[in-house]
């Protein structure tokens, strides 16, 4: 708060400054020129100092000045996958100064076929909602399947349609964008056998019993379909296989899927002519078209 | 006159500074552990890629877990449903933070 004698002495400096500064109070004609430079050099010096600060007393950064018209793709590169692998996966997008409603994404891609959301069926939205606030970051998922015979990094081209907000309220004057995006998926080949054997030992068996066995599989390439097993064991252990049947099968689907897992079940009997130790299986595995693998599993009797 | 000018004045100033400083009642600490949370859930989803459409919202869903006074929680969730810009900046420059 300023006192009466201080607000007095503020109005005195500042009239001194304007009769200084003022061409009109100017008595000698020496410091004319001199005073007249001065007197435009401050009103342009006050204008450049109004200019520049402004953005910083609204809070705004020179960049911020001229807000981007749209909301933003911030993924480039998807998660790296394999060959065939089937996978879910998240495409990021962050808001601008302006809401965006109705976020559709859609994607093609040579080398992959890709689907959606279950609720969607034929496009993709944002996890929260289809519209992606202020500011807001959210994803979109896709189902990206890679074909089989790709080597290399696969492009998705994206194509993103939503409505951005011109106004708040109920009357916010969208206007419909379309974006034509891409995002790349590294590939990585898979060398070695086509199924990966997870079990290395199965449940051990006391003499004159028997026990259900899981033996766990994953896919590794792509390509293994009716995969079915036998199995080979020492003299005095039994293998029976489900329904009676000649070989063990998958327990979800006949076909293992790339980075999938699943297990195949069978029995094995142990008679009281056995001696207690661990005894090796051999597990044959036949799929596609005649291919087979084989694996070694160990049992112990007790 | 003037002492009228001077408590408009301050009472602009005070409602300024509440609002720069968060009328939200929510602590820092919750405000920030909530962003976290939030952030990582976005980065994880983004770096990862999941068998079933299922195992990714689940993933996405409990990594949003911040360990925060439930009032908190549910205050700060009611900010973001209601399209709070200052929240949903501050989690997007997490994420840009943590995972570009």
């Amino acid at each position: 708060m300023l006192s009466a004698r201080g607000t007095r002495s503020l109005v005195t400096v500042r009239v001194h400054w304007q009769v200084f500064l003022n061409p009109r109070t100017i008595a000698t004609d020496q410091c004319r020129m001199l005073r007249v430079a001065l007197f435009w050099a401050s009103k342009i010096a006050a204008a450049v100092v109004l200019v520049a600060g402004l953005p910083f007393v609204v809070g705004v950064s020179p960049s911020d000045a001229a807000p981007r018209e749209g909301i933003t793709l911030t993924t480039s590169a998807l998660p790296s996958m394999h060959p065939g692998q089937t996978a879910w996966v998240s495409t990021l997008w962050s808001g601008t100064n302006k809401a965006a409603d109705n976020f559709k994404l859609t994607a093609t891609s040579t080398g992959a076929t890709i689907s959606y959301p279950t609720n969607t069926a034929t496009y993709s939205s944002f996890y929260g909602s289809s519209t992606l606030s202020n500011n807001a970051t959210d994803f979109a998922a896709l189902k990206v399947r890679i074909n089989d015979n790709v080597t290399s990094t696969v492009t998705i081209n994206l194509t993103a349609t939503y409505d951005l907000r011109n106004n708040n309220g109920n009357n916010s004057n969208p206007t419909p964008k379309t974006e034509n995006l891409q995002v790349t998926v590294p590939v990585q080949a898979v060398s070695g056998a086509s199924i990966g054997v997870n079990t290395t030992s199965l449940t051990s068996v006391a003499r004159g019993s028997e026990a259900w066995q899981h033996f766990s599989v994953t896919g590794r390439k792509p390509g293994v379909t009716n995969l079915t097993a036998t199995v080979a064991a020492p003299a005095g252990i039994t293998v029976d296989y489900p329904a009676d049947g000649t070989s063990a099968g998958l327990s979800q689907s006949s076909t293992l899927d790339v980075d999938t897992t699943d297990f195949l079940a069978f029995k094995t009997a142990v008679s009281d002519s056995v001696a207690p130790g661990s005894y090796n299986l051999t597990v044959t595995m036949s799929h596609g078209s005649g291919e087979q693998q084989q694996a070694t599993v160990s049992m112990v009797v007790t | 006159m003037r002492i009228r000018c001077q408590l408009v004045v301050s009472a602009a100033m005070v409602v300024l500074a509440t609002a720069a400083c968060g009328s939200s009642g929510v602590s820092e600490d919750s405000r920030s552990a909530f962003v976290d949370a939030r952030a990582d859930a976005l980065c994880t989803v983004k770096t990862h890629s999941y068998a079933t459409q299922t195992q990714l919202e689940e993933t996405y869903l409990a990594e949003q877990h911040a360990d925060i006074p439930q009032s908190d929680e549910k205050q700060l969730r009611e900010m973001l449903d209601d399209g709070d810009a200052a929240l949903n900046g501050e989690i997007t420059a997490a994420v840009s933070t943590r995972c570009g």
